[in-house]
C-alpha cells in the first residue's frame, strides 16, 4: 500500500517538474542563444601572443637600457659620494679614539704622579720625622754634654753631689720642639719624642741646671735631600770659619829644580792635610799644616830618587811639612769665591824647620772643593842640604821652587775638635 | 881622573840632548780623568748593574763625598726595578755612611725613586749622570768583585 502510494507522488513531482519548466521557457522574454563553430583562417584568429611577448620584452629591453643609461652616472656619483662618506666617517672616528686614548693616557699619568706626589709627601712626612728624632738627639745629647760640663765644674768646686731634675730632659724636648723651621709635624713628632726622652735619667750627679734651648736649634734649618740621600742643612760657604781637609787623592806638591844635566821636578801625592780657616777673611786667623811622606818623591830616575832620600835622610826624617801660621796680603773676591795672598808658616825639610812666605791662589771649583795653589823659592843650603853634585860636574842648582797644588774639602764649621782627613773627591 | 873626565863628557853630551822634565806650572794639578760629553736621556737597560760617584757638582758636592749605586730591571719589559745606595756624607759632627733602597722607574728620561725623589738622567756608554736640584753625579760602572 505504502508502496503505491509513494509511486503516485513520484509521478506527481515529475509532472510538476515538468509543468513548472514549460512555463518557465513560455514567460522568459529575450533568450540566449549559443553557437558553436570552427573558425577558418588566420586573420580570424588575430596576431601570435608569442611575437606579440616578444616584442614586449624587446620593448621593455630597450626601456630599461635608456633607464640604466640615465641613472648609471647618477648612481656612479652617489656611490663615491657614499665611499667618500664613509672614508671621512671611518677617519673621524680613528682621530676620535686616538683623542680618547691620549686623554686616557693623559688621565693616567695624572693619576700616576697624583700617586708619586701622595707618596712623596709619605716619604718626606717620615724624612721630617726622622731628622727631627736626629735634632732631637743632637739636642739632647748637647744639652747633656754641657750638663755633665757643669756638674764637674760644680763637684770641682763643691763637693755636694746633687741629683738632675727629671724636668731636665723635658727642657730638652722643648727644645727640640722648637726646631720651628721643621713645621708643624715637627712639633708633633717633637711632642712624641718628649715622652720618649723623659722617663730616661742621666747618669751623672751634678747640680740642678737649667738647660735652655739651644739658640742654634731654633735658627737650624731643615736638612736638604739629594737623590733621596738626607744631606746636612748647612750648605759650603765661602764666608764663615771652616775646617778643610786635603783630599790627597786630588793633590800634589813636588819641587822644581835645575841641574848642568837637565831641569827636572819631583813630585808625590802622598799629601795630608788639614786648614781652619775663614775664606773671606783668611787674615783673621788661618791655621793649618801640610804634610808630605818624603820618601814618595819621584823625579823619574832611579838613581836620582835614591840620592834623594839619602839627601833627605827619609828614614829620620819621614815627613816634609809646612805649619801654616798666617795669611798676610789677602785679596778676597767674595763673589767669584777667589782669594790671593801669602800663606805665612814654618817650612821643616830634614828637620830643619825655616818661616816661609808663599805666594798662594785660593779658588772653590763646581765639586764645591777648595784649590790652593802656590809655590816658594828656597835654598838649599838654608835647611842644611848640600846640593847633590857628581865629582862637581853634574851637579843641581842651590835654588829650588817647591810647589803646592792642593785639593781640600770642606768638613763644616770649624770647632774646636780635632781635624779628619779623607779621601773624598 | 879619568872617572872626572867621563862625567865631564857625558855631561856634555847629555846636557843638550836629555829635555827637561819640569812639571808645567799649569799641569802640577791633579785633573780626573775626563768625562764623555755624549750625554743622551739613558735608557732602562742601561741602569743595570753597579755605578760608583767619580764627580760630584753643586751644593751636594759639599756634603756628599762618594756615591754609590746598584740597580737592578725586575722588568725586561717594563722600565722599572729596584736599587740600592750608599753615601758618605759629611758636613754633620762626623762623616757618615746614608745607605737606602727601593724601587725605580724610568719615564721620559727621568729617573724616579719610590721614595718620590728623581733626577735626570743620562748615559754615555757605562757613564751616568744623574741630575738633579742641589747638583749633578757622574758615575762609572763598576765590577763587583
Amino acid at each position: 500500500m505504502a508502496g503505491n502510494w509513494l509511486s503516485v507522488v513520484g509521478a506527481a513531482a515529475l509532472v510538476a517538474c515538468g509543468a513548472a519548466g514549460v512555463a518557465a521557457l513560455v514567460l522568459v522574454p529575450e533568450r540566449v542563444t549559443l553557437v558553436l563553430a570552427e573558425e577558418s583562417g588566420d586573420a580570424a584568429r588575430g596576431p601570435d601572443p608569442s611575437e606579440v611577448l616578444r616584442a614586449d620584452v624587446a620593448a621593455l629591453r630597450e626601456d630599461l637600457g635608456a633607464l640604466s643609461a640615465a641613472l648609471g652616472p647618477q648612481l656612479q656619483q652617489l656611490h663615491d659620494s657614499l665611499d667618500a662618506a664613509d672614508t671621512q666617517r671611518s677617519d673621524s672616528l680613528r682621530e676620535g679614539a686616538q683623542r680618547l686614548h691620549e686623554s686616557l693616557a693623559a688621565l693616567d699619568g695624572r693619576v700616576a704622579k697624583l700617586e708619586l706626589g701622595v707618596q712623596s709627601a709619605d716619604a718626606e712626612q717620615r724624612r721630617a720625622a726622622v731628622r727631627v728624632e736626629q735634632a732631637l738627639a743632637e739636642l739632647r745629647e748637647q744639652a747633656l754634654a754641657e750638663m755633665r760640663e757643669h756638674a764637674l765644674a760644680e763637684s770641682q768646686r763643691e763637693s755636694e753631689p746633687v741629683e738632675v731634675p727629671s724636668t731636665a730632659s723635658v727642657d730638652v724636648a722643648a727644645a727640640g720642639s722648637e726646631v720651628g723651621a721643621l713645621g708643624a709635624i715637627a712639633l708633633e713628632t717633637g711632642a712624641v719624642a718628649a715622652e720618649t726622652l723623659a722617663p730616661e735619667s742621666v747618669p751623672v750627679k751634678t747640680a740642678p741646671v737649667a738647660v735652655a734651648a739651644p739658640e742654634t736649634a731654633v735658627e737650624t734649618p731643615p736638612k736638604r735631600s739629594f737623590l733621596s740621600f738626607s744631606l746636612p742643612s748647612q750648605k759650603f760657604s765661602f764666608q764663615g770659619r771652616q775646617r778643610l781637609a786635603v783630599v790627597p787623592s786630588l793633590s800634589r806638591v813636588g819641587f822644581d829644580a835645575k841641574s848642568t844635566l837637565h831641569d827636572f821636578s819631583g813630585v808625590t801625592q802622598k799629601v795630608e792635610g788639614e786648614l781652619e780657616v775663614d775664606l773671606a777673611a783668611p787674615q783673621s786667623e788661618c791655621r793649618g799644616a801640610v804634610r808630605v811622606e818624603a820618601k814618595t818623591l819621584d823625579t823619574g830616575m832611579a838613581d836620582r830618587d835614591k840620592g834623594l832620600r839619602e839627601l833627605l835622610e827619609v828614614e829620620k826624617h819621614a815627613q816634609l811639612s809646612f805649619a801654616w801660621t798666617s795669611f798676610r796680603d789677602a785679596r778676597v773676591d767674595l763673589a767669584g769665591e777667589r782669594v790671593t795672598g801669602v800663606a805665612v808658616g814654618k817650612l821643616s825639610i830634614k828637620g830643619v824647620e825655616r818661616e816661609v812666605a808663599m805666594p798662594v791662589r785660593v779658588s772653590v771649583d763646581a765639586s764645591k772643593r777648595v784649590s790652593i795653589d802656590g809655590e816658594l823659592g828656597i835654598k838649599l843650603r838654608d835647611f842644611g842640604l848640600e846640593p847633590p853634585s857628581q865629582l862637581g860636574v853634574i851637579s843641581v842648582g842651590n835654588e829650588v821652587k817647591v810647589w803646592i797644588a792642593l785639593r781640600a774639602r770642606s768638613l763644616g764649621a770649624s770647632s774646636p775638635s780635632k781635624s779628619e782627613g779623607g779621601d773624598g773627591r | 881622573m879619568v872617572a872626572s873626565s867621563k862625567c865631564l863628557l857625558l855631561a856634555g853630551l847629555c846636557g843638550g840632548c836629555i829635555a827637561p822634565s819640569v812639571v808645567d806650572s799649569a799641569g802640577r794639578a791633579v785633573e780626573l780623568a775626563p768625562a764623555p760629553t755624549n750625554w743622551a736621556p739613558a735608557r732602562a737597560e742601561q741602569l743595570d748593574g753597579l755605578f760608583e760617584s767619580l764627580s760630584i757638582e753643586g751644593e751636594a758636592a759639599a756634603s756628599l763625598w762618594r756615591v754609590h749605586y746598584h740597580f737592578v730591571r725586575t722588568s725586561t719589559e717594563a722600565p722599572v726595578g729596584t736599587y740600592s745606595g750608599a753615601a758618605l756624607v759629611i758636613g754633620g759632627a762626623s762623616p757618615q755612611f746614608q745607605t737606602l733602597s727601593g724601587e725605580w722607574s724610568l719615564s721620559n728620561g727621568r729617573l724616579e725613586f719610590s721614595d718620590g725623589s728623581g733626577a735626570q738622567v743620562f748615559a754615555s756608554g757605562e757613564w751616568l749622570k744623574l741630575a738633579s736640584d742641589g747638583g749633578v753625579v757622574v758615575f762609572r760602572k763598576a765590577a763587583i768583585q
